[in-house]
């Protein structure tokens, strides 16, 4: 299995052969109804986590969206909710495509359930709908919410950001310190790039062997990597994620910072 | 962009466009001889233009850009011919030229700002207004930029039907990245032209890219010769160059054709050669050997006006100064014209060499010779050369290069006792060899005296292709400027050496520049050092392009750092690219995509996030390339939706960003972007250019101001005549000679010079300063590196007439024409595989498969496979489940190869000569191939009724 948001490694290699396993297509206003469901009783799991894994990396702008509307609908979320959340992430404001359709491409890629339930709260069933007019449905289905899959959650669990730090930190150790002390100094402000540049100017930890030849990195693969790991992000600077918080402050207690 | 509802046959009959149909045929049967009009040719040919409005303007099916009439009705372009008054196309118009026709209206255009609606692939697109594209573009590099730095942004061209690459060259720089690529550019051209930069200070020898004129001149021409090496221009270049070739043939000038493929150039060769592919080095070699062997190069100009009698330092493996060897010598040239040494067979001994004219040097220098001096050996650059080529007799070269020995002798002796000269194309560009080929190309021509002479090919016009207009007239010392075309960078921002001023002279002025403008010194140097790849491989300086295999790599790991919004400025880049899937594989690294192209290609369905719609060449003011002394305009005849010209959309997000900013960009360099904002702007610059005083003075008085002729275009001997300093003009080296022993190459792989100066970049392995034998990397023979029996073939690659670049596939009539892909495959080797012509068959090589069609033929080598470069099928609309259009099942680029060896000085990777394996299979699902299923491509009623439209900006 390939972890999306794997920091160690940028590109995964997508199954180049078998990209067409997701499903039909969705309206240009991402429109979809639960009869539309790819039939996920026919792909494994394994087969499902690799749709849902192509369709949270496939754009780097929505990525963190994706994954965070992941963690937010293991509880079940009504679509004004889930929309709203997605609507205050920080990330949102760069995202190429509208909530509503962000969270039915999570459905379509088996990451979320849609759910369809009716003015007494109860789930409206395909049986229930079977010979109703698109009005009737209408008026029969009260409300949709999404909840995230078995698929959904073992994806989400498996790039926690705290999973993703660890792998960072560990992947290249002499840049360890380095990203430490970037977490650090974006901790409590936020930090426009120019300064994270002047930090880290002319440290060793900047150079790196690129097909046998030393090079000099720009400061920015600090600030990539971090984001990937899900520890930074961009509110007019760059700062700590409530996440890259909490896994400061446990090197912190440990007295690994 | 509706599906038309007329059928393929009844449009056919009803539509205007019906004379399309006629001019496809009739201007290919009557190219290349004069005749009279068919029977009813003349009365049809009459009432065909009839009640029509002509317009003249010119092609611009490929770079050739011939002069061309366009017909048209209630404002639809409905006919197109050539322009009888062009010099060398003479009226001719290829199927490249006719295919305007669909392509223009074409339900594919994109004529209004589309945001991408779905996922990356969908084809699913909004209409946006031109302000919300703008604005959406420049925040996605404004918010990059601010949150990773300059060098998140990155630009590419490339691919045919744009012609943006000035501006893509500096767009970058505008946002102060380093990182642009093109396809074209280590891989089609760059090599040939940037060698002859540092080769003589000339033209190169590209029949493909204008560059060659003189043998085409229709009065007092010269020629009695032309090798064809590596390139197709009655395919290529069909009306100009090809037209061109085949009134030199039909006025008896001999013709060698280097080609793996029995092209039409080479049907009518009066040699042909059929060398392996990637194996040129051996061949050129070959040619050396046999021609020092049997004396039968020009002695007198190797020996003054070349480089190779100077003796080479064994430890530097550069040319030795006179001063190092000889301390007390007083040198009476300039410095910037250096002694150096040589052996001369006056006194027998080594002695100094001192520039002058042939008729007054104190030396008579031996070419060839080797010995000691001061207890150290030497040996002279020619002595070097002939070692080099010693190994290649013709019996060795036969049975390396799959040419028969006798042929190889022939084709020298054609060569070596007429005038003329070589001419190439793109072959070796696509190789590792891409700097070897055209050091060898030209070093024979350089070795025979053919250069500044009447009838060759390694002219410089007063007006060259990209040259300095009248820097061959002036009497000064020639120089050669460098960073962009002519230099323009160096002087713009301070940076670059320039060659023939001495050291102290390049001292003085960049010392000047930087005073004058520290901020773009200091940037542009910063620039240079860090431009992807640029440590290896720094021819790619010539053209400020980056190392494409390198940037993948960088956008894939994110290191040095990360390339993440990306403004392509045309083209399919995966019909371009080297192993295409491999940039498929990174497309979901890159933040952005923005791309500007008239249509939709799988490249932009599959990456764009957001895509401008830009004017065909029926719709865009420009001036055309020259035809000899001469240059057209390429006209706005017609404009529909809200297209606009190529330098346009750029120009404004860039705009756009330095308001988001609040005035500059931070980091960027000023003026950065060189491209027109406004139509107002792109109309008058081309006026100016053909000497109107404005747009509507051209429009009201055409044939006054078209065709623009240059005065005192042609050139000759130039290097003889005498400049300000008493010397001979001589050449625009840093020895004022022919430098057949590339000396500068040396400098740049050691520190980047001439281009990264005043700062240096870091040294790399030497490059070769003379053609070296080099085997490909993917060798079919048993026992060399790169041999896998698996794949027995080797695959070259070429285009075929019907199209140009990754353009046209959209073009219905060419299509029917050529359908699919398709692999020529000699009959002996395709019947031991049980291949009949016109079967599917799998094309394996060690990156990916494709499937193309069987073409059996005898023009072709029995261990060699050709496909054509660019195929991509585009087979895809609404009523396709897989909208990708085929590209994974026929594109040639899933099989080329785009990692190391590259070639060591632009980092060309391996597009031709790799080897593959061959099995039977069946037609690909979604590939169509007969007439009918083309009919999604067919005009429609609604394009054809599009609006006239006013400039958008």
């Amino acid at each position: 299995m390939t972890d999306y948001l794997d920091a160690r490694s940028t590109v995964q290699d997508p199954d180049f052969d078998g990209m067409e396993a997701e499903g039909g297509a969705l309206g240009c206003d991402g429109s979809l109804a639960a009869e539309d469901l790819p039939a996920a009783d026919a792909l494994t799991f394994e087969e499902r986590l690799a749709v849902l894994n192509r369709t949270v990396m496939r754009h780097p702008l929505n990525r963190e969206i994706l994954y965070k509307a992941l963690v937010f609908c293991e509880t079940e979320r009504p679509l004004r909710e889930a929309e709203d959340f997605i609507a205050a992430l920080p990330q949102f404001a760069a995202c190429t495509q509208n909530q509503y359709y962000l969270l039915t491409s999570l459905v379509r890629a088996h990451g979320l359930v849609l759910i369809e339930r009716d003015e007494a709260g109860n789930e409206v069933s395909p049986d229930q709908k079977e010979g109703l007019t698109e009005d009737e449905i209408d008026d029969l289905v009260a409300a949709i919410s999404f909840k995230t899959t078995e698929v959904g959650a073992y994806f989400a669990e498996y790039n926690r950001p705290a999973a993703r730090l660890v792998d960072l930190l560990h992947l290249v150790p002499e840049r360890t310190d380095t990203y430490i002390e970037l977490l650090r100094f974006v901790d409590g402000a936020a930090r426009p790039y120019g300064q994270i540049e002047h930090l880290l100017a002319g440290r060793p930890a900047l150079e790196t062997v690129i097909d046998g030849r030393v090079e000099t990195m720009q400061p920015s693969v600090f600030v990539d990597k971090l984001e990937r790991a899900g520890a930074l992000v961009w509110k007019d600077g760059w700062t700590l994620t409530e996440e890259g918080r909490e896994f400061l402050e446990d090197l912190l207690e440990h007295d690994q910072a | 962009m509706s599906k038309t509802s007329l059928t393929r046959r009844s449009f056919v009959k009803v539509s205007a466009l019906a004379g399309a149909a006629a001019t496809v045929g009739a201007s290919m049967a009557g190219c290349m001889q004069e005749s009279g009009p068919a029977e009813g040719g003349e009365e049809q040919a009459l009432s065909s233009t009839e009640g029509l409005t002509k317009v003249r303007t010119s092609c611009h099916g490929c770079i050739q850009m011939c002069p061309a009439i366009a017909y048209m009705k209630d404002g639809v372009v409905v006919k197109l011919e050539g322009d009888p008054e062009a010099p060398v196309s003479r009226g001719s118009l290829c199927i490249k030229g006719l295919n305007q026709l669909h392509t223009m209206y074409s339900p594919r255009r994109v004529l209004h700002p589309l945001r991408r609606a779905g996922e990356r692939g969908e084809n699913k697109w909004e209409v946006i207004s031109w302000d919300e594209a703008i604005t959406e573009a420049a925040t996605h590099i404004k918010d990059a930029i601010d949150k990773y730095g300059n060098y998140a942004f990155f630009s590419s061209v490339g691919g045919g039907g744009s012609y943006s690459f000035m501006e893509a060259m500096t767009l970058p720089m505008a946002f102060g990245s380093p990182t642009v690529f093109e396809p074209g550019c280590a891989q089609c051209y760059l090599p040939r032209w940037s060698m002859s930069k540092l080769f003589y200070g000339g033209d190169d020898q590209s029949v493909a890219d204008n560059a060659v004129q003189e043998i085409f001149k229709v009065t007092d021409n010269k020629t009695e010769v032309v090798v064809i090496w590596g390139a197709q221009p009655s395919v290529s270049e069909t009306a100009e160059s090809g037209r061109g070739m085949a009134e030199l043939r039909a006025a008896g000038v001999k013709t060698v054709v280097v080609d793996p493929n029995f092209s039409p150039d080479a049907v009518k060769a009066d040699v042909w050669l059929p060398v392996r592919p990637g194996t040129d080095t051996k061949l050129l070699l070959s040619w050396f050997r046999y021609i020092f062997e049997n004396k039968l190069y020009d002695e007198e100009f190797t020996k003054y006006w070349t480089n190779l009698p100077f003796l080479i330092d064994p430890d530097t493996k550069l040319p030795v100064k006179a001063q190092e060897l000889f301390p007390d010598f007083a040198q009476t040239t300039p410095e910037n014209t250096p002694a150096y040494v040589c052996f001369d067979l006056k006194t027998g001994a080594v002695a100094p060499f001192e520039y002058s004219a042939p008729a007054d040097s104190a030396v008579d220098p031996e070419i060839f010779w080797a010995g000691e001096f001061n207890g150290k050996q030497y040996k002279t650059a020619g002595q070097i050369y002939k070692e080099e080529a010693d190994p290649w007799t013709l019996e060795r070269t036969a049975e390396e290069c799959w040419v028969p020995a006798d042929r190889i002798e022939a084709a020298i002796k054609l060569y070596a006792e007429n005038n003329g000269g070589i001419v190439n194309g793109v072959a070796s560009d696509m190789t590792e060899s891409a700097s070897q080929v055209p050091l060898g190309c030209m070093g024979l021509d350089s070795i025979m005296g053919r250069i500044f002479k009447p009838g060759c090919t390694m002219t410089k016009k007063a007006s060259g292709v990209f040259g300095p207009t009248g820097e061959v007239a002036a009497p000064t010392r020639p120089l050669t400027y460098n960073n962009g075309f002519d230099g323009m960078f160096s002087d713009m921002y301070g940076v670059g050496a320039v060659i023939g001023l001495s050291d102290a002279e390049n001292e003085a002025r960049i010392k000047e520049l930087g005073e004058k403008m520290p901020d773009s010194q200091r940037i542009l140097n910063k620039l240079l050092q860090d431009r992807l790849g640029m440590k290896d491989h720094k021819g790619l300086y010539a053209w400020c392009h980056s190392h494409i295999p390198t940037v993948r790599n960088a956008i894939a790991t994110g290191e040095p750092f990360k390339p993440r919004v990306w403004f392509d400025m045309s083209g399919n880049k995966l019909a371009m690219l080297g192993n295409a899937k491999s940039w498929y594989d990174v497309f979901p690294e890159v933040d952005y995509i923005i791309c500007q192209y008239p249509h939709l290609t799988s490249f932009q369905i599959e990456a764009a996030d957001l895509v401008f719609p830009l004017r065909e060449w029926l719709e865009e003011p420009m001036v055309n390339m020259s035809q000899l002394d001469t240059q057209w305009l390429q006209n706005e005849c017609v404009h529909i939706g809200e297209t606009v010209s190529h330098s346009i959309p750029a120009a404004q997000v860039v705009n756009k960003c330095r308001e988001l900013w609040g005035g500059e960009i931070p980091g960027g360099l000023m003026p950065g972007y060189l491209g027109s904002a406004t139509e107002a702007e792109v109309k008058q610059s081309t006026a100016e250019t053909l000497g109107a005083p404005d747009w509507e003075t051209l429009q009201a008085n055409i044939d006054e101001y078209v065709p623009h002729v240059t005065p005192d275009y042609w050139k000759y001997n130039q290097h003889e005549e005498i400049a300000d300093d008493g010397l001979p003009v001589g050449f625009g080296t840093e020895s004022r000679k022919v430098e057949t022993y590339c000396q500068i190459l040396l400098k740049l792989a050691r520190n980047g010079y001439p281009f990264c100066y005043p700062e240096p970049q870091e040294s790399c392995a030497d490059y070769s300063p003379i053609c070296v034998p080099i085997e490909p990397a993917e060798s079919p023979y048993e026992g060399m590196p790169g041999y896998d029996a698996e794949y027995p073939f080797v695959l070259t690659s070429g285009r075929v007439p019907y199209f140009h670049h990754g353009t046209m596939r959209h073009a219905p009539f060419s299509r029917e024409l050529f359908p699919c892909a398709e692999i020529r495959i000699n009959p002996a080797a395709a019947a031991d595989l049980g291949i009949e012509h016109m079967d599917w068959v799998k094309v394996t090589s060690r990156r990916g498969e494709v499937h193309a069609r069987a073409y059996l033929t005898e023009g072709i080598g029995p261990k060699t496979v050709w496909m054509e470069r660019f195929w991509n099928p585009e087979c895809f609309d609404a009523s396709q489940e897989n909208p990708t259009g085929g590209w994974r099942e026929c594109n040639v680029n899933v099989l080329t190869k785009n990692d190391a060896p590259f070639n060591e000085v632009y980092g060309s990777y391996t597009n031709r000569g790799f080897t593959v394996k061959i099995e039977k299979s069946t037609r690909p699902e979604n590939i169509w191939v007969e007439a009918e299923e083309f009919e999604p491509f067919m005009p429609t009623t609604e394009m054809l009724a599009e609006a006239q439209t006013k400039d958008v900006f």
